[in-house]
């Protein structure tokens, strides 16, 4: 099976986000001091969204470096727009086009530094790898876990990213295994719930 | 079994043939099945969980020149280069990155200073020229660099300004093609210019692989 969510192009102009309904995200006044220009409160978006952009740039690209450069890249193009930036909108999808914009550039460009394609190539340079596919669904499961509790996340964790059963979580987590049961069907039943307006627009 | 429950274990990768026995002939789950296998192959996947350095936030502030942190660079000693002792200055005019490829688009003309940039042993075919732009809180530098190979795999290039043991580092790069870099300090009161070949790991001081110096 494919992952078949059709999301990306509308992303910019989408109101389901996660970040949206988050109580934690973004506080206005700090996206109105971002819009004014003040220096200071990109320290805080970029707590706020480092990681997602991170996340995006990492899986599209597929390497640390570049993928740092592009979440550089992303924060400085959304600071030099921040003045025509609705301060009313959500800044979680604007956020999301302009770091899978960053990474297309430096894919792009690190495709033309490696000459495997002439400058003049739109048509080859047009197509991008599989990794861009899903990178919508990378920021929002990126986000949606920023969303949940620390207990959660790292039940989680243990199980996508170290590949543990349960067994070894509950050793790993120092916790008795009916807990681990628990646990991990209410955090996957928690990013289920926060993932399901992505679901319900793949319907 | 409820539909809540047969997804929740899917994606936990729990699910039992009773889940997917569910999954595959409950109307409504069936048309959400394949998004889920989605999300499970991004959870699954080890990348998905690599998370950035803890420099690179205040290498996002450094851009657009916000104030420093609390946590900017220390004092390090390098652990590659004899033991000498590099202090990285911390703080927002310490060490600001900007990589931007202009890919033709931009004019060098009317730069305030231009330096060749020879290579050293280490890449005796590479020439350059570092052109700068004195600005407010810094300086613009635009590399013009030949016969130097992008950085292999698991490296990059980094470009520092220096003055005796105090080393600024203006940004990475990995292709040597286009680049611009931006720094918070003075070509004035650092008037050494170099670049080093840089393993991506956390050592903040430079690795002693010197490629190219103006001395």
């Amino acid at each position: 099976m494919t992952g078949a969510v059709r999301f990306p192009a509308a992303a910019a102009e989408t109101k389901e986000s996660t970040i949206g309904k988050n109580p934690a995200a973004v506080g206005q006044a700090i996206l109105k001091r971002f819009a004014s220009g003040d220096p200071d409160a990109i320290r805080e978006l970029y707590r706020h969204y480092g990681r997602p952009v991170y996340s995006v740039a990492y899986s599209a690209l597929r390497d640390r470096g570049l993928a740092e450069e592009a979440v550089q890249l992303t924060f400085l193009q959304a600071w030099k727009a921040a003045d025509r930036f609705d301060v009313e909108r959500d800044p979680a999808p604007w956020l999301y086009a302009i770091a899978r914009r960053a990474a297309v550039d430096v894919y792009r460009r690190e495709r033309r530094h490696q000459g495997r394609i002439p400058l003049e190539s739109d048509a080859d340079m047009a197509v991008l790898p599989e990794s861009f596919e899903s990178t919508w669904q990378t920021w929002e499961i990126r986000v949606a876990l920023d969303q949940m509790s620390p207990m959660h996340r790292e039940v989680i964790e243990a199980t996508h990213f170290l590949g543990l059963s349960q067994e070894e979580t509950a050793e790993r987590l120092g916790i008795a295994l009916g807990t681990v049961k628990s646990r991990s069907h209410r955090a996957h039943r928690r990013l289920a719930d926060l993932l399901a307006h992505l679901r319900e627009a793949s319907a | 079994m409820k539909c809540d429950d047969a997804r929740t274990a899917f994606l936990a990768g729990d699910e039992g043939q009773t889940e997917l026995d569910h999954l595959s002939s409950c109307t409504d789950c069936r048309g959400l099945w394949a998004s889920l296998d989605t999300y499970r192959r991004i959870l699954d996947d080890p990348e998905f969980w690599q998370v950035p350095s803890p420099a690179l936030e205040d290498r996002v502030v450094a851009i657009i020149g916000g104030p420093p942190g609390p946590t900017e660079r220390p004092v390090v000693t390098s652990k590659r280069f004899n033991r000498r002792r590099f202090v990285l200055v911390g703080g927002v005019a310490a060490v600001l990155t900007v990589i931007v490829a202009w890919i033709g688009l931009r004019s060098i003309d009317g730069s305030d200073w231009k330096v060749a940039i020879p290579g050293t042993n280490e890449a005796p075919l590479a020439t350059g020229v570092v052109e700068g732009w004195n600005e407010p809180g810094g300086t613009r530098v635009v590399l013009d660099i030949q016969g130097l190979a992008p950085a292999p795999e698991g490296s990059v290039y980094e470009f520092w300004f220096s003055r005796d043991d105090l080393h600024i580092s203006a940004g990475t790069f990995v292709a040597p093609t286009n680049v611009e870099l931006w720094t918070g300090v003075s070509r004035r009161e650092f008037p050494r210019l170099w670049i080093t070949l840089e393993p991506l790991d956390d050592d903040e001081s430079p690795s002693g692989t010197n490629v190219m110096d103006t001395g």
